[in-house]
């Protein structure tokens, strides 16, 4: 994706954006941005990422080098960076926010972000994983995985609807899992 | 002693089986340590499906509220 990125890939640049967008939401709502400073955070992490850089002479993508480190700190570090920019310029016109989304004050230096964002980083990843598992799966186990363990209906009841014995309900939702969680550790190696 | 398959275990942890059935296994469950050992690795299992699942709802919910929010950058 990132070598498709360099080539300003059409389809390599929406992949990146639809998989990084939500990472840059949640970092933003942690800060306790509104929506619209959520969307200038969002628009100046995807220009930081796409326009030249000064003094590297190409795209932040493009200067991000493996051997230093995996790109989700990478990137991580870029979000963070931008939104702590853009607080500080919000404090200089007194328009600070000091509450997150969930009302709860936070502080810019908050020495447990760093966790928050690999946490947010890893919801993107289990995301996508999913994204690949339902294509890959028959719908009767994924149908079984989102009824039970996402919507909390009892293992139970979706067998009688699907018509299958309780203990194919519970292999499905395990097979799901099982590939999820294969997925993830292959992204996490990228 | 007959020891308590997979499928029962699960049933248990899952609270699908009987009144009367849940008591007898956990019965069990407290003599025999083999199904013991068993029924802890499905309940840590049973507890990363559930953490997987809130999880991926928590996303769902933050991507529609990103969605709603946020545009695509202009070139």
């Amino acid at each position: 994706m990132l070598s498709g990125v360099g080539r300003n890939d059409s389809n390599a640049w929406q992949h990146f954006y639809d998989r990084y967008k939500v990472l840059v939401y949640m970092c933003g709502k942690r800060y306790g941005f509104s929506p619209m400073d959520l969307d200038d955070l969002l628009s100046r992490v995807m220009s930081k990422c796409f326009t030249s850089s000064v003094g590297q002479g190409g795209h932040a993508i493009l200067s991000y080098d493996r051997s230093k480190g995996r790109f989700r700190d990478y990137f991580c570090r870029i979000v963070s960076n931008e939104a702590i920019t853009m607080l500080r310029e919000m404090k200089r016109r007194r328009e600070v926010p000091t509450e997150n989304s969930d009302g709860k004050e936070f502080d810019i230096a908050d020495e447990n972000a760093e966790a928050s964002m690999q946490k947010e980083y890893r919801m993107c990843l289990l995301n996508e994983a999913f994204q690949q598992v339902k294509r890959e799966l028959p719908s009767r186990q994924i149908q079984a995985f989102i009824a039970v363990r996402m919507d909390g209906v009892s293992p139970k009841r979706i067998s009688q609807m699907q018509n299958v014995s309780l203990a194919t309900v519970y292999n499905d939702i395990t097979a799901v899992t099982d590939a999820m969680r294969k997925i993830v550790s292959q992204l996490e190696e990228e | 002693m007959c020891h308590l398959s997979e499928f029962q275990i699960q049933e248990l942890l899952s609270g699908d089986c009987g009144v009367f059935a849940a008591w007898m296994r956990r019965r069990h469950l407290k003599k025999c340590t083999e199904c013991s050992k068993k029924a802890d690795c499905l309940k840590r299992e049973l507890d990363e499906q559930c953490r997987l699942g809130k999880e991926l709802k928590a996303y769902q919910k933050y991507s529609n509220e990103a969605s709603a929010t946020m545009r695509l950058p202009r070139e």
